[in-house]
């Protein structure tokens, strides 16, 4: 029997549940007799009386495995244990060796992800399944996979609301289901609903269910109204899990704190909460499916991961395929000295750029820069500073560090697939025609990138398996080298390197054309032996400077025009997630207005244009001519709204929400108005908030500054033409 | 990795930071140029970030230095004078007299 595979779950102690879809669209399931594995390194003595001991009650075995990278296979304990017991098992047997005897090894690998790791498996793989088990026919390699097969839908409901958000307590009035953009809407008796429902789902066979907010609300919701409707509701193709109640975590990544809900999973469906997936939201189902392939991670759990997570099931495999064991909890922090981290504890290379207007100035930015260098450099946790290769590896400039040359680490065998198939599907984007076919490509590149961006950053992580600090410092050095040597090539070539931020260069010569530039980029990529892209021409672009120190310039806060009339702006309100739209909508009006200049002198008569918009802006909103949307502030919060010590508006707006009877936890998002000076009128919800009642002068003073930021540079650097203070002509 | 070594530019801002004292007592016009050469030294990050081994003030007395020079140059490109009051100093264009 042929098919895609579409989903696994666990079902019972030592069983696997594989739902195919068969080439001719009928979905089996099969069960396959597996357990998952936990591994246990310690003297062979130990590990034949903790054996004998664990033998009582779990299936034992002696196997030859790695315990660390590139070291040779030891004898170690295997144990099988059943689903979701791998924790207390390993916490057991540390326990029996006093916390001194034994090591376990394998224990939070995902035990979906270790079963397709073993089988060589990956979703939406095509399988041929036969009693002598089952081959896979295609691979993750593969550019061109069909995925034709999938039938997706997107559901929703209607609620019949008893105050400002839905509850558990309120009817369920209407569903909906899309799919292939025909709509189907239930209604009638709850009760009818819902059968309905699942004979929708059913009829229409359906695969993948989409849902907005279906893990935090949405699908405990209409099992909640199944139970007191006494209806027996299955979402899935088997039973949905019961009793569940949503949860939300909050975590912290890059600075910013984000929310996550606990996955409401189904079984032989696929369901997907776009408001809990920031793949799907970012990348859709497309690049979503492209990212569970290449990790191997089932689709429902792929979407719910964040990327770090999705990035190590790389890693992961690759130490399963060679037989090194993960490590539970990597313990071997080294220390370094004030001296030399304050030597090696840099980031990327910046060079500031001047402020004010330039014109044909053209963008140069290595393609990711981090990860091929990783690749290129055999940059891995094991292999920098590694003991073998102390006189002979590769020396890290600046560090002094060496890296190994006898094996190739975890982390480039990793991002290897990744970085080829991103590369290739951006190659693949610039020659196909057909349109859909090159989102489709877009998107799965995007979702590869995401990929190889946290690659970087998990190598310098505390808790990362196959990372350490020194490899993470080495890629940056070899960073900063890496732009250093770009800007001196380009400069030998006559050109002017205005702007420089660690993987991107903006520079200029006056009579450059685009022939110029490429064979600048063309030099820059042979010299380096890394890729490189030519972004385009600017026709003028303007670096902006620094808010609190106006003669300083501030890194990556510009905008400009292409050649082509191409706008992009960085840095600037338009930008910023926090920022009203009508203040958004006026710096894309005047960016508009700007762009349209084609020399200095138009530059000027755009930019006294641009005043006019400005002004436009600011009087309808002083006569109350916006629409309330336009002037919602979404604010992520960052904490409880009753712990925040000073009264932040997004916390007022918290509040608010609260006393209606929705509570927001720490990463998610609130949405209000700034209606009054201080108290809760302060900043109220847009839920709640009437037509109108805003207040003027904050809105006021941001659109001014908003306008401020883009038609000042402009208009003073046409007043000076050249400054003699400047250090252009060094 | 989060970072633990401040970057030169903190470092550079704590430098200056620690002269508030002397800058208070700098009258306004000493004040002023006080600043602007602060300006020009953060305008040579780029490069103090690359010596970070050295103590932060050789830095910015080298910067400042290096800003001084540029402007210099520049200034003698305007003017076009041979302004050859030591003979250390290289002049590049020639008088127009």
């Amino acid at each position: 029997m042929r098919g895609y595979l579409l989903d696994i779950n666990p079902s019972g102690r030592d069983e696997v549940t594989i739902w195919i879809k068969r080439l001719d669209g009928r979905v089996v399931s099969h069960r396959i007799k597996w357990m998952p594995r936990i591994y246990v390194h310690g003297s062979l003595e130990n590990l034949v009386k903790l054996g004998r001991l664990l033998s009582q009650r779990y299936f034992v075995d002696f196997v030859e495995r790695s315990v660390k990278p590139g070291s040779p296979p030891e004898t170690v304990l295997e144990i099988r244990v059943p689903f979701g017991s791998k924790k207390r098992v390993a916490n057991l047997i540390l326990d029996l060796g006093n916390h001194q005897l034994f090591k376990v090894y394998n224990v939070d690998l995902p035990s979906m992800q270790e079963f397709l790791y073993q089988h060589e498996l990956h979703p939406t793989a095509l399988i041929d399944l036969s009693n002598d088990g089952f081959k896979v026919l295609d691979s993750v390699e593969d550019i061109d996979y069909d995925l034709s097969w999938v039938r997706v839908a997107h559901l929703d409901a209607k609620v019949e609301i008893s105050s400002i958000a839905p509850r558990f307590s309120d009817r369920l009035e209407e569903v909906m289901i899309e799919m292939d953009g025909e709509r189907v809407v239930l209604d009638g008796g709850e009760e009818g609903i819902l059968e309905d429902l699942m004979k929708t789902l059913h009829d229409l066979d359906i695969d993948v269910i989409i849902t907005d907010g279906g893990d935090s609300f949405l699908l405990p919701y209409l099992h909640h109204r199944a139970y007191v409707n006494q209806v027996r509701l299955r979402l899935g193709r088997a039973d949905d899990p019961r009793n569940f109640k949503p949860s939300s975590s909050t975590y912290l990544s890059y600075g910013r704190v984000y929310c996550r809900f606990r996955g409401f999973k189904l079984k032989g469906r696929i369901h997907i909460d776009s408001s809990n997936s920031m793949l799907y939201r970012e990348t859709g189902l497309d690049g979503l499916i492209e990212v569970s392939r290449v990790t191997r991670i089932s689709i429902q759990d792929a979407a719910r991961y964040t990327i770090g997570s999705c990035m190590l099931s790389l890693q992961y495999y690759q130490a399963y395929r060679l037989g090194i064991l993960i490590p539970w909890k990597p313990s071997k922090t080294i220390y370094m000295d004030c001296w030399s981290l304050n030597k090696a504890d840099r980031g990327g290379l910046i060079l500031d750029a001047k402020t004010g207007v330039y014109w044909n100035v053209a963008e140069l930015d290595f393609k990711s820069l981090y990860p091929t260098l990783m690749l290129k450099h055999n940059i891995s946790g094991e292999t920098v500073n590694c003991e073998c290769c102390k006189d002979d590896g590769e020396k890290i400039p600046e560090l002094g560090y060496h890296v190994c040359r006898r094996w190739r680490g975890i982390v480039p065998r990793a991002i290897e697939l990744p970085l080829r198939k991103r590369m290739r599907y951006k190659d693949l984007i610039k020659q196909v025609g057909d349109g859909r076919l090159r989102t489709v490509y877009k998107s799965r590149s995007d979702a590869l990138k995401w990929i190889l961006v946290t690659a970087f950053g998990y190598l310098g992580y505390r808790n990362a398996k196959f990372g350490s600090r020194e490899a993470h410092l080495a890629v940056c050095a070899l960073a900063r080298e890496t732009l250093l040597k770009a800007i001196r090539i380009a400069e030998e070539n006559g050109f002017e390197v205005i702007h420089g931020i660690v993987d991107s260069l903006w520079v200029r010569r006056e009579d450059a054309d685009d022939q110029d530039y490429l064979e600048l980029t063309k030099k820059i990529e042979d010299e380096t032996g890394l890729p490189i892209s030519y972004e385009g021409r600017y026709r003028w672009i303007v670096f902006l400077p620094s808010r609190t120190h106006p003669d300083r310039p501030a890194n990556n806060r510009y905008f400009g025009v292409f050649m082509d009339g191409r706008l992009k702006y960085r840095g600037i309100e338009a930008r910023r997630r926090d920022a009203p739209p009508i203040v958004k909508k006026m710096q894309l009006e005047i960016l508009g207005k700007l762009a349209e200049a084609k020399d200095p002198e138009q530059l000027r008569e755009k930019a006294l244009e641009a005043v006019e918009i400005y002004r436009g802006y600011a009087r309808r909103l002083i006569l109350g001519d916006v629409p309330i949307e336009d002037l919602a502030i979404t604010q992520v919060l960052s904490m409880d709204p009753n712990d925040y010590v000073v009264e932040a508006r997004q916390a007022v707006a918290a509040k608010h929400l609260e006393r209606a009877g929705i509570r927001i936890v720490p990463g998610q998002a609130v949405t209000y108005v700034i209606a009054g000076a201080n108290g809760l009128s302060k900043a109220v919800p847009i839920q709640l908030i009437e037509e109108g009642s805003y207040r003027l002068e904050p809105y006021l003073r941001m659109l001014e500054k908003a306008a401020y930021t883009m038609i000042t540079p402009v208009l003073e650097s046409l007043r000076a033409p050249h400054r003699i203070y400047d250090m252009d002509s060094m | 990795m989060g970072r633990n070594a401040l970057t030169y530019r903190q470092r550079l801002q704590l430098e200056l930071d620690r002269w508030r004292n002397f800058r208070k007592a700098l009258l306004r016009d000493e004040r002023e140029s006080f600043d602007s050469l602060a300006d020009q030294v953060f305008r040579l990050c780029h490069a103090g970030s690359m010596y970070p081994e050295r103590d932060t003030f050789d830095l910015l007395t080298m910067s400042a230095l290096i800003s001084h020079e540029g402007r210099l140059k520049s200034l003698e490109k305007e003017l076009r004078l041979g302004m050859k009051v030591d003979e250390r100093l290289p002049i590049r264009h020639k008088s127009i007299w």
